[in-house]
């Protein structure tokens, strides 16, 4: 038979990882094997042969490495009797994983979405040395405010010593784009920017000169996808486009897509040079010399190389010092921020992009840390409860000569198994989940990806908490006396840990009920919010975003629909979040006030029949008019409504309107936050964003899909559909407070778990140890009842003083630190504690009883025949 | 160690586990095999010496193994054990044994 050669690349293999002086004899011998196997069988399954062959020498012995032998022997002993030890008590390990798994997939997600968050922006080659000028501002009695934004005079007023270049970003750009040659319309989102956009930014272009893309007016520079989108190419430099309201914009750059991992994301970019145009034009809200605004645009800037940001803060100090000593109503100062801090930072308005607060993260981080710690306390509880009974095989072991450290090994090694274990069917776990998990990420631009670092993060994390819940079990039996143990008294040095396992129980029961009853209060407010009465009618309302579309077209395609009985027209929709401010004062020259406002047509009282104190409704022919409300009269100090009647209000944006009625306080905001003036403002040259539409029908199903296929056709494919019942819309402003509960409630849950667990641990170990005086009381004579009662009234008085405690630190937390800080108070009295309390002893309850049960049925004889 | 003895001179690794494969049905692996021998020349009851060069293992040399004469000594002492554990049995004690 032909002398086949082994398989090139694994001998290769066997060289790379053999020691040099062995390689010679092992691989001759493998050639030797090779040909034994060659002989007798196919090409195909002698080759496999042999690399498994070379595979079973990658060990210490062909590695060159040099285990003291004994320890590797020990180590194997060790491994195999944590094992069995594993296996034969099956519910003590399935708690202890449980537990630990349960702690390490909230820590997985948590720790890969702030690695996601951290990791953005990096892509920016001069990224440590970008800031972006923040905005803390006051106006009048309202509460201070920090924005992401700032007052664009700022750029032009710092001195460029320590700046190398500075951009200007004004947002926002969110209209209809459309390509005339070919008739083609889409919404697009976008910003203006310096053409120092990209000597700051690191974003790359593909076609056009970055340098002087956007230094012209009324030139645009648009992304890799919008290009594909529109044109269906990339070569578009010098091609026209109509932008709704604004004007024709020349194309002079497309750039790569933006990377999800940058905190800003657009489409496109205007240059800012057509800022200034706009904004004469009166398009544009005046920002450029106006120090009021600080809500329009955004200032980055690079630092020098070496350059000081201390001198620059002064700086900005001293301006701001300066522009706002003019104003009695409104102050401000400027903060810088750093590019790196920006994705995963401060609680900010305004911000350019998604990103993570990181109050948000740290709130979860610490509760997150707490359930790990409840896992693991219960996991030492377990072991060192379990360890006692084995207090025998420790005995045995330092008599036949086991030195500190083997027997510390032992436990460590144990729980490190354990802990690993854990690990994995937590990872498991997190991939299966992570679908699921989308809603309640904090924006859709974080991703759920478990990166080697992360994994290697997390093998550490499981390392040493095997680690540290295996030395103290372990510390614990090295003061075990042996001839104690021997001898059969085995709960010597136990007594103390008692009090420390009621103590943590305690603990873990607090923090449940703690959760619980914050769940219950957002539930309770949420509740209370949807149903409150607002002061308008929120039924068989239907709200649709007009989008640009022709607002007569839209009337007359939905009259003609049967279920709509009446049309108004309104900018937004009323109290769901968004909020439009302005100062308005009185003819007499008095201070301004800040209110809330809203265009709206003649109709809107009508439609959502809100109640009129004094006046007349707006009169279609009557010009500008305003409906204000009482909080208004309020602050002017006007005590009798009619008074007020034909008075101008003058508005900082230029209007002047007449006040023909007097609404009254109905909700303009979510409740729980503070309802200031409002107004309703009606003017013939409005610009309305929402139909709203008052119908009538049987079907909602049948009407939504009726609207929408209206809205489809009149809107001829350009934009998305958007509208919803307008109760719907009430209650999906309320996302914050359902996130709240379904987040609280999450916690709640889990914490509610590992603290049962733990009692049921307790709860078995106590029975086990007491089996003996079971059989003896038994023998004596004590019926099954009078057993299940002696052995629950322990257990009973531990959960009812951990209770206890749970109940009265509730209850002053949620007194003295939650409720002050809302606005309207939802009804919290007793029987929210209560329900919290049965909900947190029930499963207690469901712990206790089964073993306790079964306990008592033991059988005498069976317990004490080896006394 | 008893195979190195048996297979003397050729006690390489391949002879080995065959050996052992043939005589206690044992299926040893190779490596195993490899590092055993090595542990016990560690011990200093085996000696090695790497052979000569031949032409089907494609021209490496193969490592025998002998006994050395301490090896030869614990050799001994477990066979005297035996033979005297062996002994003390009484003969009722091993039922259809042929002893």
């Amino acid at each position: 038979m032909k002398n086949r050669k082994p398989p090139y690349r694994a001998t290769q293999f066997l060289k790379w990882f053999c020691k040099s002086s062995l390689f010679e004899e092992i691989s001759g011998d493998l050639e030797e094997e090779f040909n034994e196997i060659r002989a007798s069988d196919r090409a195909w399954k002698s080759n496999l042969a042999y690399w498994l062959l070379v595979f079973s020498f990658f060990r210490p012995y062909a590695l060159g490495i040099k285990f003291k032998i004994f320890n590797m022997i020990l180590f194997k002993n060790h491994a195999l009797v944590a094992l069995r030890m594993m296996a034969k008590h099956k519910v003590f390990t399935a708690i202890n994983v449980f537990g630990l798994t349960l702690s390490m997939i909230i820590g997985l997600v948590l720790i890969t979405i702030i690695i996601d968050q951290k990791s953005f922006d990096k892509f920016h080659k001069n990224g440590d040395r970008i800031y972006r000028i923040t905005t803390n501002s006051k106006y009048q009695a309202f509460g201070p405010s920090k924005m992401a934004t700032t007052a664009i005079p700022l750029a032009n007023e710092l001195s460029r010593d320590h700046i190398e270049e500075i951009v200007r970003i004004r947002r926002t750009l969110y209209t209809d784009l459309t390509y005339v040659e070919e008739d083609k319309t889409m919404p697009v989102f976008g910003h203006y920017a310096d053409a120092s956009f990209f000597k700051v930014f690191s974003f790359n272009m593909i076609a056009g000169d970055p340098l002087r893309a956007l230094s012209e007016p009324f030139s645009l520079v648009i992304t890799e996808k919008l290009a594909r989108k529109i044109f269906r190419s990339i070569d578009v430099i010098g091609k026209t486009v109509h932008l709704e309201e604004l004007g024709e914009f020349t194309i002079t750059g497309v750039m790569h897509d933006i990377p999800r991992r940058s905190h800003m994301q657009f489409e496109l970019l205007a240059s800012f040079s057509t800022v200034e145009i706009l904004e004469k034009n009166e398009v544009l809200w005046s920002s450029l010399d106006n120090w009021r605004n600080y809500s329009s645009s955004y200032i980055y800037f690079l630092l020098e190389e070496g350059g000081s940001t201390r001198s620059i803060q002064n700086e900005m100090d001293q301006i701001a010092a300066v522009q706002y000593a003019r104003f009695t109503d409104l102050d401000a100062s400027f903060r810088l921020q750093a590019l790196n801090q920006i994705a995963l930072g401060q609680d900010i308005g305004n911000q350019i992009g998604p990103t993570t607060e990181k109050e948000f993260v740290i709130g979860i981080s610490i509760l997150s840390f707490v359930i790990f710690l409840a896992a693991i306390f219960n996991y030492t509880n377990l072991s060192v409860a379990r360890s006692l009974k084995r207090s025998r095989e420790v005995g045995l072991r330092k008599v036949m000569g086991s030195t500190r450290s083997n027997i510390t090994s032992q436990f460590v090694l144990e729980s490190v198994i354990i802990a690993f274990l854990a690990l994995g069917i937590a990872m498991m776990i997190f991939e299966l989940l992570k679908p699921s998990l989308d809603p309640y990420l904090p924006n859709r631009y974080v991703s759920l990806q478990l990166t080697p670092t992360i994994l290697l993060a997390f093998l550490l994390i499981a390392l040493l908490a095997g680690l540290i819940s295996g030395f103290i079990p372990a510390m614990v039996m090295q003061k075990v006396k042996i001839a104690e143990i021997l001898k059969g008294n085995a709960s010597s040095g136990l007594m103390k840990r008692v009090s420390i396992r009621k103590g943590v129980l305690a603990f873990q029961f607090t923090l449940s009920m703690v959760l619980i009853t914050v769940a219950i209060v957002a539930w309770r407010q949420y509740v209370f919010g949807i149903n409150y009465d607002t002061g308008f009618k929120k039924e068989n309302i239907y709200n649709v975003y007009i989008q640009g579309n022709d607002p007569e077209l839209i009337e007359a395609r939905f009259t003609q629909l049967p279920e709509v009985e009446k049309i108004s027209y309104s900018g937004f929709v009323l109290s769901s979040g968004t909020i439009q401010n302005t100062w308005v004062k009185l003819e007499d020259p008095m201070d301004s006030m800040l209110v809330k406002r809203m265009m709206v047509d003649s109709r809107f009282t009508d439609v959502h029949e809100i109640q009129l104190v004094a006046g007349n409704e707006f009169s279609p022919t009557g010009g500008n008019q305003a409906l204000v409300n009482m909080y208004v009269l309020d602050y002017f100090k006007v005590s009798d409504p009619q008074e007020i009647l034909g008075w101008k209000l003058v508005t900082s944006d230029g209007y002047e309107l007449q006040i023909v009625g007097i609404t009254s306080n109905f909700f303009t905001d979510d409740v729980g936050r503070e309802q200031t003036g409002f107004y309703l403002h009606y003017s013939p040259d409005n610009e309305y964003g929402v139909v709203n539409l008052s119908v009538n029908y049987s079907d909602p199903k049948l009407l939504e899909s009726k609207i929408e296929r209206t809205w489809l056709d009149l809107d001829e494919g350009v934009h998305d559909f958007r509208g919803d019942f307008f109760i719907q819309q009430l209650k999906d402003s309320y996302d914050g407070l359902t996130f709240v509960m379904k987040f609280v409630g999450t916690f709640a849950f889990l914490i509610i778990s590992i603290a049962t667990l733990g009692l049921l641990g307790i709860v078995i170990y106590s029975i086990e140890q007491r089996t003996k005086e079971i059989g003896i009381r038994k023998t004596m004579g004590a019926g099954d009842f009078k057993i299940v009662g002696l052995l629950s009234s322990s257990f009973l008085k531990l959960v009812a003083f951990a209770g206890l405690i749970a109940v009265v630190i509730a209850w002053l937390v949620i007194f003295q630190v939650i409720l002050p800080e809302m606005i309207d108070k939802p009804d919290i009295g007793i029987k929210e504690f209560i329900l919290a309390f049965v909900i947190l002893i029930l499963p207690a309850f469901l712990a206790i009883f089964p073993m306790v049960l079964k306990a008592s049925r033991t059988n005498p004889a069976v317990v004490l025949r080896n006394e | 160690m008893l195979t190195v003895g048996t297979l003397y001179p050729e006690a390489y690794g391949v002879s080995v586990k065959n050996e052992i494969k043939n005589q206690t049905g044992r299926n040893a692996t190779l490596s195993t095999t490899h590092v055993t021998l090595s542990r016990l020349e560690e011990k200093g009851f085996l000696e090695s010496h790497l052979g000569d060069a031949t032409g089907e293992r494609g021209g490496k040399r193969k490592r025998l193994f002998t006994i050395t004469a301490s090896g030869v000594r614990v050799l001994e002492d477990a066979r005297n054990w035996r033979e005297k554990l062996w002994s003390a049995i009484p003969n009722v004690a091993l039922p259809g044994s042929q002893v």
